[in-house]
């Protein structure tokens, strides 16, 4: 194993090899940038040609693309609580209100530093595993996948218990509107009404920007100035302070990345999961919960470290059973299999180099990217200092264009504007969004598992001991955010 | 001892559990008519949000008590970000119903004249008459907004845009 990893590091040390992984990272950070866009464009677009190249420059580059978004993608989500991608989606419940507070340099720092902790935790903890990671999934049925997600449900419905009947209605709507379109088992057309738009259900990129991200630049707007318009002037010191916040949170770091690697490693869970149960963890633990949604650097801190380390879990079963886990692996799928490379046990066996190739590249990318990123986090930071009716407008249009190219449809635009005012609505009146985004993505799934739970094991699955296990934790987290929520009602 | 705090007027989200009892309901009733393994999910999941949903709206009929401090502290913890509570309510609805206004204009531009014709014109009137940017910004910024939306997702992406009510009309 060892040979076999100074063999990958030095096909990966190569001048030309940096180069590919420099311009693959460069590339993966404008699409994490940009709203609605994700890595899956990238490699989209990069396809065609890494076919012809050889076939650890193409892993370098994919990778460099890849594994770098869910670092770029926190920018604008921090500025304007715009999410680059959906696996930012957690990151803004902390990082703006950060950016209103003055604090942007050090959510910056905070949040690139995590990242690339939790990208590097994730790909040795894959490297140590690997020789005991095909037991260790099978340690999960659908039963156990299903109540995965029925926790993830319920810990970020509750969250801190501030509204957790609100939050369970908003997360069981997430569920139903995840249920537009043909239905998995039947195929039958569920809430379609006669439109070819619906048929695949409501895609995630329009309603995510919709419940987010408008209601976020339109408040900007309200103050009339800027986006944080009493914080006292930014200086480099607070960048360094986000990394002393890593620093002084390494156990929530370590979990949060240990987390999502896990969640990477289950296949269809993603990051968008891996980040949702990191924050309610994040939450869940700390004695002090007043601060979360208004600024705390561990909301930011434990999100970012678990997406990086989920991607590291989804290459692996990408790698390892031929398994995708999302979208974007299985575009990387199809370029392994375009390079002449079979994904399956043998690349933990024949092919080890080439796996330990991405290995090695993910740790590289991670660390180019913290080191990018932290360096211009103070030019990016001035941004909040703009007048906010000069962003407005720009930022209007990418959310637009961005919604538009998921499908190249009309009902986008619809799909984004409807739930706009959703997501103002909900907003104004204390409804918490964060259950109704995770209840869509993790519609499918939960459906999926449950029709084969149901038909395979009929009701032997509950007794099954790490469904009891989860069911128990799901269970107690609704209790303890009604029981607190009932302490606060009786004290008033 | 505590006072009971005052009795408010109708919970504003009242509104809002009203629209999840309705859209939930009808989504209930009308998946009877699945087959009994295509509703199967939707009502293990519908029935129990719509009882839900009704208890919700039940609390927000009765109209809640005025919250104390801490239980306001408590409720808004963490669950999603907040209003800015130091600006007037008066002022965040106006400026609200402008920017949504602002935004379906935007949107009634690109059914009209299409993406790359509505995004500079937007931009460059939004500056002018909200920023009061003066012409040169607004110019620049409109140049450079529709320079980077063209180069990226025209140029490289190759998006195919909707074709523009009044090129249709006109053709």
């Amino acid at each position: 194993m060892l040979e076999a990893m100074q063999t990958a590091w030095a096909e990966v040390f190569t001048l030309s090899r940096i180069g590919w992984l420099v311009s693959g990272v460069l590339l993966g950070m404008t699409i994490g940038i940009i709203p609605g866009l994700s890595g899956r464009v990238g490699l989209a677009i990069l396809l065609p040609f890494v076919v012809k190249m050889d076939p650890a420059s193409a892993l370098v580059l994919i990778v460099g693309i890849h594994a770098i978004t869910n670092t770029s993608d926190t920018i604008p989500a921090v500025l304007f609580g715009v999410p680059g991608t959906t696996g930012a989606t957690a990151t803004i419940m902390d990082g703006h209100p950060m950016a209103k507070n003055g604090e942007v340099e050090r959510a910056f720092g905070a949040a690139f530093v995590a990242s690339a902790v939790g990208g590097l935790i994730g790909a040795f903890t894959v490297l140590a595993t690997i020789p005991i990671l095909r037991p260790l999934i099978l340690t999960f049925g659908n039963p156990e996948f299903f109540m995965t997600a029925i926790l993830a449900i319920a810990m970020v419905a509750v969250l801190t218990g501030g509204a957790p009947l609100k939050g369970l209605i908003a997360g069981a709507f997430g569920l139903l509107i995840g249920m537009i379109g043909d239905a998995p088992q039947t195929a039958v057309q569920r809430w379609t009404f006669g439109q070819l738009y619906l048929w695949d259900g409501l895609p995630l990129v329009p309603v995510a920007l919709g419940v987010f991200a408008i209601p976020e630049i339109i408040d900007m707007t309200l103050g009339g100035t800027k986006i944080a318009p009493h914080s006292a002037p930014t200086d480099t010191s607070t960048r360094w302070r986000g990394v002393l916040d890593v620093a002084h949170n390494w156990w929530l770091v370590l979990r949060s990345s240990l987390l999502g690697t896990w969640i990477g490693i289950l296949p269809g869970m993603g990051s968008t999961t891996a980040i949702w149960l990191a924050y309610g963890h994040a939450v869940q633990t700390s004695k002090d919960k007043d601060r979360f949604g208004k600024g705390d650097v561990r909301g930011v801190i434990a999100p970012e470290a678990a997406n990086n380390a989920s991607d590291a879990g989804d290459f692996v079963l990408t790698l390892a059973f031929g398994v995708p886990g999302s979208t974007t692996m299985a575009l990387i799928l199809a370029a392994l299999l375009l390079l002449g490379l079979t994904p399956g046990p043998k690349m933990l066996t024949d092919h080890l180099d080439f796996t330990l190739v991405i290995v090695w590249s993910l740790v590289l990318a991670n660390l180019l990217a913290t080191a990018l990123c932290f360096t211009f986090a103070k030019q990016l930071a001035r941004i909040t200092r703009l007048p906010v009716h000069y962003l407005f407008p720009v930022l209007i249009v990418v959310i637009f264009v961005a919604a538009f190219q998921t499908t190249a449809d009309w009902g986008d635009l619809i799909t984004l504007v409807g739930f706009s005012l959703l997501g103002i609505a909900m907003k104004r009146l204390g409804w918490p969004r964060p259950p109704l985004i995770v209840g869509i993505v993790l519609q499918r799934l939960a459906e999926t598992y449950f029709f084969l739970t149901t038909k395979l094991y009929g009701a032997a699955w509950v007794t099954r001991p790490l469904v009891l296990l989860l069911f128990a934790l799901a269970v107690s987290t609704i209790a303890h955010a009604v029981w607190r929520r009932y302490r606060v009602e009786a004290a008033s | 001892m505590n006072e009971p705090a005052p009795r408010s007027k109708i919970d504003p989200s009242f509104w809002l559990s009203v629209f999840f009892v309705i859209v939930i309901a009808v989504g209930v009733v009308t998946a009877g008519a699945w087959r009994w393994d295509t509703r199967l999910f939707p009502w293990a999941v519908g029935v129990p949000a719509l009882l839900l949903a009704l208890w919700q709206l039940a609390v927000d009929a009765r109209g809640g008590r005025a919250r104390s401090p801490a239980q306001a502290k408590a409720t808004e913890a963490a669950g999603d970000l907040s209003v800015d509570s130091t600006i007037p309510i008066e002022i965040v609805r106006n400026r609200t119903l402008r920017a949504v206004a602002w935004i379906a204009v935007f949107m009634l531009g690109i059914w009209l004249a299409g993406f790359l014709i509505a995004i500079p014109i937007f931009v460059a009137l939004y500056l002018y008459s909200e920023a009061r940017a003066g012409i040169a910004v607004p110019i620049l910024l409109a140049a450079c907004t529709e320079l980077f939306v063209w180069g990226i997702f025209d140029w490289l992406m190759n998006i195919a845009w909707p074709e523009a009510a009044l090129a249709a009309w006109f053709r």
